[in-house]
């Protein structure tokens, strides 16, 4: 069912019960943050839709953030620059951490960029939730265990790279994949 | 399964863990009880947690890379 792999951490074999749980819980989690990205988008095709502005978000949605915290988006919103590329950033960071963890591509890779975007929208806002535990600490702690398990390996785009010449020859590129 | 031998490992494990858990439930708990106090302040419990992920992080990114040169090595 499981086993070490040669870079040290915990494989799942595809058609065991935690192999199947693994799979699911990896394209929910893709699907979740893939359609975050896409309806910041909506604009394209809805009339209707804005662009995503994080300026609403990291001015007026942080205010129960740590001081620090606040205090460093509120200056990024601030900035013209920073917030430029946050507006970009966010959602075309959502629909390639989406597309990566759903088709179980460069795993790894996606999985810590979502726990990074989680981690800053679960500090951005902790101070609103009575219980300081949230959707996206949650959120986080799930992108953490497909990291560990090699999520990617499981009926993924991961189990094919990890085949290629090009990865063979670059052992390193496995600590982003899987 | 996982190799969690070296007795550092496990102490940055715990350490990031507890740290989380702290400002999570460890507080939490302790707020219930005796109510909204400064040291309960988002301030504080949001700055644990942070701790506790930034040492997680840390650790997951020393490990794929002391994980990478071993496996190098062999």
């Amino acid at each position: 069912m499981v086993a070490t792999t040669g870079t040290g951490t915990t494989r799942v074999a595809a058609d065991s019960w935690q192999g199947y749980v693994l799979l699911l819980t990896r394209l929910l989690l893709g699907w979740w943050m893939l359609h975050a990205g896409l309806e910041k988008f909506a604009y394209l095709w809805d009339a209707g839709a804005r662009p995503f502005a994080a300026s609403q978000w990291l001015l007026a949605g942080t205010t129960a953030a740590p001081g620090w915290l606040h205090g460093f988006l509120a200056w990024v919103g601030h900035t013209p620059l920073l917030l430029a590329f946050t507006n970009v950033a966010i959602p075309v960071g959502e629909v390639l951490i989406g597309l990566g963890v759903l088709l179980g591509a460069f795993t790894r890779l996606a999985s810590f960029c979502g726990a990074f975007l989680a981690a800053i929208f679960y500090l951005s806002s902790v101070g609103f939730a009575g219980t300081y535990v949230t959707g996206e600490l949650l959120r986080v702690v799930l992108f953490a265990q497909l990291i560990v398990f090699g999520a990617g390996r499981i009926r993924g785009v991961d189990a094919l790279l990890e085949r290629t010449a090009l990865v063979e020859h670059r052992p390193w590129l496995r600590a982003l994949l899987g | 399964m996982t190799r969690h031998t070296r007795p550092l490992d496990r102490l940055v494990m715990w350490l990031g863990g507890a740290l989380v858990l702290l400002g999570t439930a460890g507080l939490g708990l302790v707020g219930t009880f005796v109510g909204e106090r400064a040291w309960l302040s988002v301030d504080v419990r949001g700055t644990l947690v942070a701790l506790g992920l930034v040492v997680l992080a840390c650790y997951a990114v020393y490990r794929f890379v002391a994980d990478e040169r071993t496996s190098t090595r062999r």
